[in-house]
């Protein structure tokens, strides 16, 4: 496969396999060895790059998404010879030690500053997050954005690379029958209907990592991330959100819209994964996995959310818990794909509110996650959806609480009786005293805090 | 005003720029052509006997290079304390990932498809995968009795101590697996030259402790084995011994490839397969006055060292000498085991030994307090060691003792009595967010234990090479900065700017062996080497001026403060006179040795007593944290913490060592969780699931030092880069007590923990009462 792409302001070409990662192209191809590879599946962020004015994970972009791409490495921020501020600065706060995760630090910085010019602590350690460094305790690296922000390093014009030519990737003829990179969702449907079961890619931030663990194919695929009809999100005349399938988390999280109506899930876009993470990640991905610890699903069940699935026959509707049939496995045909996500225009003064424990604070898997809607009719409870993630193989309803609790009216004992059947309803087979107490507290928390105390999230 | 020109300024570092920039080149950035890929055949057992192995015979075996115990061309050995950790298992398989077979291939691909074509033939056996097994020695895993060393410290009369204390307190302490997650993973390039040598480029802490197991392993003579350091992106204890490991196999397959071989660990790989902090279990018993003095001591320390010794003895030593802290007792006995068990060795993490001796003691100290109903602060400071003190081995301290300064100064500094006060009333009221607040004081022997640092004979080599006066020393550059602070030394002893002095990174064929980069010996020793190398080239070159002018050695005079000489009424730079010596008589260079002060009480190791170390830093740290009460979950928010590390030589690089330290201790107290499964392997090998602090698991930070100049160190400097991890998880599991009212004695304390406790407490409190509800359950 030949892809052209553009890194650091120049257009270069490559001819490698579809599945290699950009962090190769970049290191092996290219020789651009600033980036640096440090676990391979996100998580460290030591291989960031810009790609297309987002922050990204290097070792999880497949090369086939990367045609016609604008790449900005540390090597373009600036170079020994010609430093920007923003490295001297780097150097002058003490915020290097090893210098391994350096590289990736500087360039989330970079485009941290680009973007917030003049970002609080709090900004800082949140874009931050998806970086980790082992040597510092991060406090001097906080120094330099802080040093460089007030330099007016964001707002200092830099030079712009120009686009890049080229787009979409030629594929060898023996590739072609293989790998597909649509232009637009029918021909991408068409695709499907001739090689049904082709992979889909999306953000590709679980096939990479699946890849390297034996549970993928890179044999085939179809590259559907690109499609600007799969990031839409619009208000229908139907009465519902329409939100694309390849929207990401940082789409979802700032999405005006997503904000008003379905603040659940903006915020629990923001909780998985770090910012080069949710700058790729998307809900149709996210749904599509169908992992138990999947954070999206779980607030989409108690939004009561369709999947809209499309094929070059037609479409159709699938609720959430039908979709999502088991674990790793959904309810999606060979020559289908999920276009979008419908959810249901809340009804008005209804709550929702999503909670996620995970190991530590940042970028990390639920170890237990509650999602909640409600409807009152005064005082009494007119609709409820309660969910739990990351306890079963797949996210589910507790719909036994839920009926008991409807029609009730929410006062103090109910809420005691709905954090017990809650936790009682949860089965999880690991941890499981623990994770139900937690799921016990968290549906108190929700009626205590988000319906009595009125407060958000 | 500072008498110095460049000590205590925190000058940028000499190799940011190159790290800033991605110019600087780690083993993985190397562009090695031709070279091939090498891979390990592990075992899947913890334990049984190889008998072979079973290769697919569809696999063109020709084109890899294959190779088993009996292609090692030396001793099958990685030769580090003991030479007992096979290069290759032989017949016994010990451990689950052992090495059993090599193979290099000419690509990833290959080598993979290689890897699932052979399988070994291991016929197993019962294993000891526990420490409680270990002990029973049922399963022999080292020697006779599975004991990989064990060390006695006796002071004073212990008997006699508890029969005079009011109380008696007793304790056992455990802490966990923890792994280094330096961001670059282990890798190494073996390259066999035409002549016979072997070039092994690395990421590496210790170049020397390569070269000597290469030499052993690969049956070579020292000048055909060739170590050199590129960058070495973080280390933490995790490559001082794991790369003579890497070294080995690497150099090995290449001289058998007769190609240069690649071998770059990915982080699943690194995780599953590298030594971590050794598990612990320590038990306390302590006899206390009702005033709060400590009559009695008795410790029993064990760790739990893996299948082969690895660092396991020298970690021992430092734990037992480390684990009745920083107090004045006068009746201690200690004993320090360590136990073989079928798991991976364990070995080298930043503290070595003495954050699990720490752990123990400073819970130990707080579970005292809390039963005499005392602050634990104030029996601390009851306490505490003093200049005139001795510890229970027989170092009486003269100076240097400065743990009452910086816990008083910590304490202060975090208003740690006000809110430990305020808190501990707050848990009345049932917050859901509770907060807490807790300190420790810790101290840390700078070098080697015992007699290490002198009978190690460093050396530093100071040149003159293209206008630069260089500082060559194998002691590594890994991020903790020696690369700028031994040229900040040795330009202020040769009274020239920071700019004309340079530190190459470690290549055997250049440097002379300072000794591994490890023990928190670099600045202290190792500087104070460069010092002396300094001293030794200014004199040099002071002779050289006398003969120019015709004159004795004593008519020319060095004038340090302006980095010049002054000889027959004229004034001569250093570095013109470098450069004249070296256009007259060709090269120029100078060597120091460690020359510190005179010990009267020699260390004496058959008695494990004397002077173990030249110098103690002192540390304090306050942890202030927030336990959310619906999920368990236990964040740092504050965390002050004081530091006495003798002369600050780059105050920037000391406050950013101690914070790293700080938060990998924290990470280690309770994120970082890592166990043993049942089939012998580390429960993780992923970044997604082994967890470390990231910027939002991290506190705010307030660091200070105090600075007492210590006699033995360069310029005054004590050994710090460890230190930092032995006091923040007993710090963190006390301002969880403030805020939780329960006692936690092991760390991970992960919130499944925390809940158990706390339910614990609750049934505690409720059999108490004699209530009868039978369901725990809040609801």
């Amino acid at each position: 496969m030949r892809i052209e792409l553009t890194v650091n302001g120049i257009l270069r070409s490559v001819d490698v396999d579809p599945m290699t990662r950009l962090l190769d192209i970049l290191r092996d191809d290219l020789r651009l060895t600033g980036t640096k590879e440090g676990c391979g599946e996100g998580e460290c962020g030591a291989c960031s790059v810009v790609m297309n004015g987002k922050v990204v994970t290097s070792c999880l972009v497949p090369a086939m998404q990367v045609g016609g791409s604008e790449i900005l490495t540390i090597e373009g921020i600036g170079t020994l010879e010609a430093p920007s501020e923003l490295q001297v600065i780097f150097n002058e706060e003490g915020a290097i030690h090893c210098g391994f995760c350096t590289p990736g630090m500087i360039v989330a910085s970079h485009d941290l500053l680009e973007k917030n010019p003049d970002p609080d602590l709090s900004a800082i350690r949140r874009e931050l997050s998806g970086n980790i460094c082992r040597c510092t305790g991060y406090e001097k690296i906080y120094n330099a954005v802080i040093r460089a922000a007030k330099e007016s390093y964001g707002r200092k014009p830099k030079p712009r690379p120009k686009p890049a030519a080229g787009g979409r990737p030629s594929f060898t003829s023996e590739e072609s029958s293989r790998y597909f990179s649509p232009a637009t969702l029918d021909e991408a449907l068409e695709i499907l209907k001739r090689n049904p079961g082709t992979p889909i890619l999306a953000g590709a931030t679980d096939i990479v990592v699946d890849l390297r663990g034996g549970r993928a194919t890179d044999e085939r695929a179809m590259d559907v991330f690109g499609l600007p009809e799969l990031h839409k999100i619009y208000k229908g005349d139907d009465g519902f959100i329409h939100i694309g399938s390849c929207a990401t988390n940082d789409e979802l999280e700032g999405d005006p819209l997503i904000n008003e109506f379905l603040p659940a899930l903006a915020h629990c876009a923001g909780r998985c994964g770090g910012p080069a993470v949710q700058n790729r990640a998307t809900v149709g991905g996210n749904l599509c996995t169908a992992s138990g610890a999947g954070d999206l699903p779980v607030v989409l069940l108690v939004l009561d959310a369709y999947a809209l699935l499309a094929s070059a026959e037609g479409e159709e509707r699938v609720r959430t818990e039908d979709f999502v049939i088991q674990y790793r496995r959904t309810a999606i045909g060979p020559d289908q794909l999920v276009k979008e996500i419908l959810i249901p225009i809340p009804a008005a003064g209804s709550k929702q509110v999503f909670f996620k424990r995970g190991s530590r604070k940042a970028l990390t898997l639920s170890r237990a996650s509650l999602a909640a809607y409600l409807e009152l009719d005064g005082n009494k409870v007119r609709r409820l959806r309660l969910a739990a993630g990351s306890m079963s193989p797949i996210p589910r309803r507790l719909k036994e609480t839920e009926a008991a609790l409807i029609g009730e009216t929410l006062d103090a004992p109910f809420i005691h009786r709905a954090a017990r059947l809650a936790s009682e309803e949860i089965s999880p087979r690991r941890q499981a005293a623990y994770r139900k107490n937690i799921t016990g507290n968290l549906t108190r928390r929700f009626f205590e805090e988000t319906v009595l105390g009125g407060g958000g999230f | 005003m500072s008498k110095f020109r460049v000590i205590g300024k925190s000058v940028p570092r000499l190799d940011g720029m190159h790290k800033a920039t991605g110019r600087m080149r780690f083993v993985g950035d190397y562009d090695v052509p031709g070279h091939w890929v090498g891979g390990i055949v592990r075992s899947d057992v913890p334990r049984g006997v190889l008998k072979g192995f079973v290769k697919d015979p569809a696999f063109e075996w020709s084109k890899v290079v294959f190779a088993t115990s009996g292609d090692v061309p030396g001793e099958n050995f990685v030769h580090i304390v003991r030479d007992d950790y096979p290069v290759l298992a032989e017949k016994r398989v010990s451990y689950v990932t052992e090495a059993l077979a090599l193979i290099a291939a000419p690509d990833e691909k290959t080598l993979r498809a290689a890897l699932a074509a052979v399988k070994p033939e291991i016929e197993r056996l019962p294993a000891a995968l526990t420490p409680e097994e270990g002990l029973e020695a049922k399963v022999k895993v080292w020697g006779e009795d599975n004991i990989l060393d064990e060390y006695h410290v006796d002071c004073g009369d212990v008997e006699k101590g508890f029969a005079e204390a009011d109380v008696i307190v007793e304790g056992t302490y455990e802490t966990g697996l923890q792994e280094q997650m330096y961001l670059e993973p282990q890798g190494a390039v073996a390259i066999p030259h035409e002549d016979g040598t072997i070039e092994i480029v690395l990421s590496v802490q210790c170049p020397y402790y390569v070269h000597n197991a290469a030499v052993h392993a690969l049956g070579l003579p020292k000048e055909k084995v060739l170590i050199r350091q590129p960058a070495t992106g973080g280390g933490f204890g995790g490559k001082e011994d794991y790369p003579s490991m890497m070294a080995v196999w690497c150099g090995l397959l290449a001289m058998k490839a007769g190609r240069p071989v690649k071998l770059i660990y990915d982080r699943e790989q690194d995780l599953q397969v590298t030594p971590k902090r050794h598990p612990s279990k320590t038990r306390h018993k302590m006899g206390l006055k009702k005033d709060g003095s400590i009559t009695a001591m008795e410790i029993d320390v064990l760790l739990d060292g893996g299948a082969y010794t690895t660092l396991t003895r020298v970690i021992l030593q430092r734990a037992t000498l480390h684990a009745a802290g920083v107090y004045k007792v006068s009746n201690v006995k200690i004993r320090g085991r360590a136990v073989a068990t079928n798991t991976p060795p364990t070995g080298a993490f930043r503290g070595f030994g003495a954050p699990q001796a720490f752990f123990a003691v400073e819970r130990h100290i707080d579970k005292a307090a809390s039963l005499l109903g005392m602050d634990p602060l104030d029996l601390r400071v009851k306490n505490l060691l003093h200049n005139g003190d001795s510890f229970p081995y027989r170092q009486r301290m003269e100076q240097g003792v400065n743990a009452e300064a910086v816990l008083s100064r910590a304490a202060a500094l975090s208003g740690y009595r006000e809110k430990r006060a305020r808190y501990a009333a707050e848990r009345e009221q049932n917050r859901r967010v509770r907060r807490g607040i807790g300190l420790s004081v810790v101290m840390h022997g700078g070098g080697f234990t015992g007699s290490g640092e002198d009978s190690m004979g460093s050396i530093v080599r100071i040149d003159f090479e293209d206008d630069w006066f260089r500082v060559l020393s194998s002691s590594v550059e890994m991020g903790q900065g020696s690369a700028t602070i031994l040229p900040m030394i040795a330009a202020e002893t040769l009274g020239v700017e920071l700019e004309n002095v340079t530190a190459p990174p470690a290549d055997t064929n250049l440097v002379p062996n300072s000794g591994p980069t490890v023990a928190s010996r670099t600045t202290m020793f190792v500087g104070a080497t460069t010092y002396d190398a300094c001293l030794n080239m200014t004199a040099k070159l002071g002779e050289f001026l006398a003969e120019e002018n015709d004159c004795s050695a004593s008519e020319v005079l060095w004038e340090w403060e302006k980095g010049q000489y002054a000889v027959k009424g004229k004034t001569v730079p250093i570095l013109e006179a470098a450069r004249n010596f070296v256009a007259q008589r060709g090269q120029l260079s100078s060597e120091g040795t460690y020359k510190g002060p005179e010990s009267e009480n020699l260390w004496d190791d058959g008695k494990f007593s004397g002077d173990a170390y030249k110098g103690y830093s002192w540390l304090a740290t306050v942890v202030e944290l927030e336990v959310d009460m619906d999920t368990y979950e236990a964040n740092p928010i504050d965390v002050a913490a004081v530091a006495e590390i003798g002369r600050v030589i780059h105050p920037s690089l000391a406050a950013g060592q101690i914070a790293g330290g700080v938060l990998q201790s924290i990470g280690w107290a309770h994120i970082e969780d890592l166990t043993i499964t049942p089939e012998g392997r580390y429960s993780t090998s992923h970044m997604s699931s082994y967890l470390v602090p990231t910027t939002l698991d991290t506190p705010r930070w307030t660091i200070e030092t105090i600075e007492d100049p210590c006699p033995a160190g360069g310029f005054g400097a004590k050994g710090m880069g460890e230190m930092p991890c032995n006091g923040s998880a007993p710090a963190f599991l006390s301002a969880l007590d403030n805020a939780l009212g329960v006692f936690a004695d092991r760390i991970p304390a992960t919130g499944e923990y925390l809940f158990g406790l706390l339910m614990d407490k609750r049934a505690e409190n409720e059999g108490e009462s004699e209530k009868t509800r039978s369901d725990l359950d809040a609801y």
